[in-house]
């Protein structure tokens, strides 16, 4: 066996370990010998702007209750229409052409339907939602990255740069996210979470795991899988996510623990929504500290 | 010839011990866990089917394996499966702790869902099967020559989508404590 042989099959170890939680064959495969199923094919819309719907196969039981697939989707429908307060913890663990980055603790409030937001980290990152617009707080080093990427360097007297914002109620995954990769594709400290939302709206496969609660709540946790396309202008990307998210009694989005993937980016990020229905105020940082 | 009492006992046994084997395998092969569940269930329930039938020496791994294979193939042509797309890969990795090598799994299965079916296919049967050159052949209907092709493409193109660090991850995962796959 010759070296790249043998670094083949550690590397087939590590991409074939991490079976995820509630995979049972034998309960899947008596499942399929015993009910009906009933599999609709999704037609997949491509556009020049906008968002791709993924194909979705669909199981129904004999039994019509809904399936995992739609009560996650419909969960991630219902939890991106209302506002809330999320806590998350995240780490990118892979990125082109630069080592993982520690992990960052992150916390925000977001009303969609009224088009505001904020969310900070313990890195120093802000990021304010007002209106069309996602306003990014300029780090030390996102200034820097910028005078090594390619475009026009953020100039000294700008303390916030603008972004345009398509953060609303049932807003999916964005253009706006798109909009930051195209200028910082390495440096997405921030994550709009209407985009990992509408992430979950794009879920292909969803199976139930058991039950799930936190404080005051209880309900039901699901593994899923979910990949879409955005494209945006010159812009494609193609993101894909998976893990578990846990959807309380009344069918809202209370965590969201993901492994995704996009241009180049491995992120970790384990989220966690609740205050739902509180009154969000966000202001525009001053004009003349914004740079566009 | 199996007897009929205990055939489904034998066959939930069969489950349960090789099962996640060809879990694993079938990740490679489409990419996405919960895809690789499918093929895995529909495969088994064709499995089933043939298991009253099968002589008491047959290996079930092998007759499981073909069942596999053709059954990737028909998803294929038929795209039935929508395979994620693959994003570019990063250059550089870490094999230090749990999340590293959960994304770096993430990342050698996306390389691998990269690859053209049969490249794919040859990898997954060559190198986590351990199957020979003739083997693969003969379950994928082609000669031992176009395996060797395609073990060699499909080697070179991973080690271009997982950068010039391949040998590095390489060692990286050779240093890391090794889950016993079978």
């Amino acid at each position: 066996m010759n070296d790249t042989e043998e670094a083949v099959r550690h590397l087939f170890a590590a991409a074939t370990e991490d079976i995820p939680p509630g995979v049972d064959l034998l309960r899947g495969v008596r499942a399929r010998s015993r009910k009906r199923v009933v599999r609709v094919r999704a037609l997949v819309a491509a556009g020049t702007a906008g968002i791709v719907a993924a194909t979705a196969a669909i199981t129904l039981s004999a039994v019509s209750a809904p399936s995992a697939l739609a009560q996650v989707m419909q969960a991630a429908a219902r939890t991106g229409a209302t506002s809330y307060r999320l806590s998350a913890t995240e780490r990118i663990v892979k990125i082109g052409g630069l080592r993982s980055q520690p992990w960052a603790t992150a916390s925000g409030v977001f009303d969609p339907a009224h088009r505001v937001g904020e969310e900070t980290d313990d890195q120093g990152a802000q990021v304010r939602y007002v209106g069309a617009y996602m306003y990014v707080f300029v780090t030390d080093d996102l200034r820097a990255a910028s005078h090594i990427m390619k475009g026009t360097p953020i100039p000294d007297w700008a303390s916030w740069e603008r972004f345009p914002s398509s953060l609303g109620a049932g807003a999916g995954a964005s253009t706006a996210g798109l909009a930051m990769l195209g200028r910082f594709p390495a440096l997405l400290g921030q994550f709009d979470p209407q985009d990992l939302l509408g992430l979950l709206k794009s879920a292909t496969q969803v199976r139930e795991v058991g039950p799930a609660s936190g404080p005051g709540w209880t309900g039901t946790a699901y593994a899923y899988s979910a990949a879409t396309r955005l494209s945006g202008g010159p812009l494609q990307l193609s993101v894909s996510s998976s893990g578990t998210v846990d959807v309380d009694q009344q069918g809202r989005v209370r965590r969201l623990d993901a492994l995704e993937s996009f241009d180049g980016t491995v992120r970790k990020v384990d989220i966690t929504f609740g205050d739902f229905g509180l009154p969000v105020s966000v202001s525009a940082p001053p004009a003349s500290e914004v740079w566009s | 010839m199996r007897g009929d009492g205990g055939i489904e006992e034998r066959f939930a046994d069969y489950v349960r011990e090789r099962g996640d084997h060809h879990l694993r395998v079938a990740v490679l092969l489409t990419g996405d866990w919960h895809a690789a569940e499918d093929l895995v269930q529909a495969s088994l329930v064709k499995l089933y089917r043939a298991w009253p039938r099968l002589d008491t020496d047959a290996d079930p791994d092998a007759y499981l394996r073909r069942i596999m294979v053709n059954t990737h193939r028909s998803w294929w042509r038929a795209r039935w499966r929508r395979e994620a797309p693959a994003a570019v890969l990063p250059e550089s990795a870490s094999g230090d702790d749990m999340a590293d090598r959960q994304a770096l799994g993430a990342l050698v299965r996306q390389a691998l869902a990269r690859l053209p079916r049969q490249q794919r296919a040859v990898l997954a049967l060559r190198y986590a099967e351990d199957l020979s050159e003739a083997e693969v052949a003969e379950l994928l209907g082609c000669s031992p020559g176009t395996v060797k092709t395609h073990a060699h493409r499909g080697l070179r193109a991973l080690r271009e989508l997982l950068g010039g660090e391949f040998d590095q991850l390489a060692v990286n995962e050779t240093r890391a404590p090794q889950r016993d796959s079978g």
